[in-house]
């Protein structure tokens, strides 16, 4: 089962998408903040293997975008990451381009459109035979 | 003053041991001085200092009071070495050896040592990450970093900053603690941002304490960091007021 490490301040947005990727099939880990995101970085340098991280870009602490890219610059992170944000898409486009992560996903599209793009991003679809 | 790109030949003397090194950061009161060799906080030290065809040598006496480690592959650590009891006649002669040197490093870009006060792990490091992208434009910005307030006070012990950015919730003292220490150590050239997530009472805690600038969290240090690099150099093109 891919797992995927969902980081967002909103305790409703966690269950409803934390929710919808669990009954697509996903095994979801949930961070509020970054005592909760720093915890579950401890336990993935045990043992933990994440396959995405998506991650909130306006957050009480710290910019989401931010943390990407100390987790790719820092870290040396090669996990996919890509921000999940209600932010415009110009302006997610620009966060990730400079965090050099893999992308973004709006959340003005709808749980449904979110469920098919992580779904592409995890099962991108085999490629045609020779 | 910071003279990272200037090489001030420093003869240690410690017991039976000759070190040779260099210096790497020279005030009127302690320079800094790289080398691998073994010294401990509260070594006192004989010291010779000198800058060939510029200077007459200067030897004094000096107490180790701080050991930063360094990173990187071939960085040794920076020793602080704080002068012990100069005489007037010294004084003088530090004086004008950090004046010549100001004066060597007046064709250097203009530097601002930024100093920031943040105990999430995670926030220290996209500082310091961020601090080594910073475009070259004309002003550099070099960034330590203190997980607590003892740490930091260390650092403002044994280096001059240009700007400390001060958490409020750290894990020995609140943030608007350190900011008002600072401010009765006499720090008054160093502007200090508070910032927190804790709204308008953080924000009245930073400036009671002195802090001359309050930021809710999350700061972009991106956007920082360029005002920063901005203001560094608008200041080195005035001059001195």
């Amino acid at each position: 089962m891919k797992r995927i490490l969902l980081m967002d301040d909103s305790e409703i947005f966690l269950e409803v998408i934390g929710r919808a990727l669990k009954q697509a099939g996903y095994e979801v880990i949930i961070a509020n903040d970054l005592a909760s995101f720093q915890k579950v970085r401890e336990k993935e340098a045990e043992d933990l293997v994440l396959d995405l991280v998506l991650m909130d870009v306006q957050m009480p602490e710290a910019f989401g975008d931010d943390i990407a890219m100390t987790l790719r610059f820092a870290h040396d992170v090669v996990t996919p990451i890509y921000l999940l944000s209600s932010l415009s898409d110009h302006e997610l486009h620009e966060r990730a381009n400079e965090a050099q992560i893999d992308g973004f996903i709006s959340k003005n599209i709808g749980v449904e459109r979110i469920i098919e793009k992580v779904r592409r991003i995890l099962e991108p679809a085999d490629p045609p035979p020779a | 003053m910071l003279c990272e790109r200037m090489v001030l030949r420093a003869e240690v003397s410690h017991g039976q041991r000759e070190i040779v090194a260099h210096t790497t950061e020279l005030t009127p009161e302690t320079a800094v001085v790289r080398t691998d060799e073994p010294l401990a906080t509260g070594d006192v030290v004989s010291l010779r200092l000198s800058l060939r065809e510029l200077l007459a040598p200067i030897e004094l006496s000096a107490r180790v009071t701080a050991i930063d480690p360094g990173s990187g592959l071939g960085f040794f650590p920076g020793v602080t070495l704080t002068f012990e009891g100069p005489t007037p006649e010294q004084r003088d002669q530090l004086a004008r050896l950090v004046g010549s040197l100001d004066g060597e490093a007046a064709n250097e870009p203009p530097v601002c040592r930024i100093l920031v006060v943040e105990d999430s792990q995670l926030m220290r490091e996209h500082v310091e990450t961020r601090a080594g992208r910073v475009a070259d434009d004309g002003a550099r910005v070099i960034v330590d970093t203190a997980d607590s307030v003892e740490r930091a006070l260390e650092l403002l012990e044994t280096r001059t900053y240009g700007l400390a950015l001060v958490d409020l919730f750290l894990p020995d003292r609140v943030g608007d603690s350190l900011v008002r220490t600072i401010r009765e150590r006499g720090l008054d050239h160093l502007a200090v941002i508070g910032c927190s997530i804790g709204g308008s009472s953080a924000r009245e805690s930073f400036l009671e304490a002195g802090a001359d600038l309050y930021l809710d969290k999350p700061v972009k240090v991106k956007d920082l960091f360029a005002t920063v690099q901005r203001l560094t150099l608008l200041n080195a093109r005035r001059g001195p007021v």
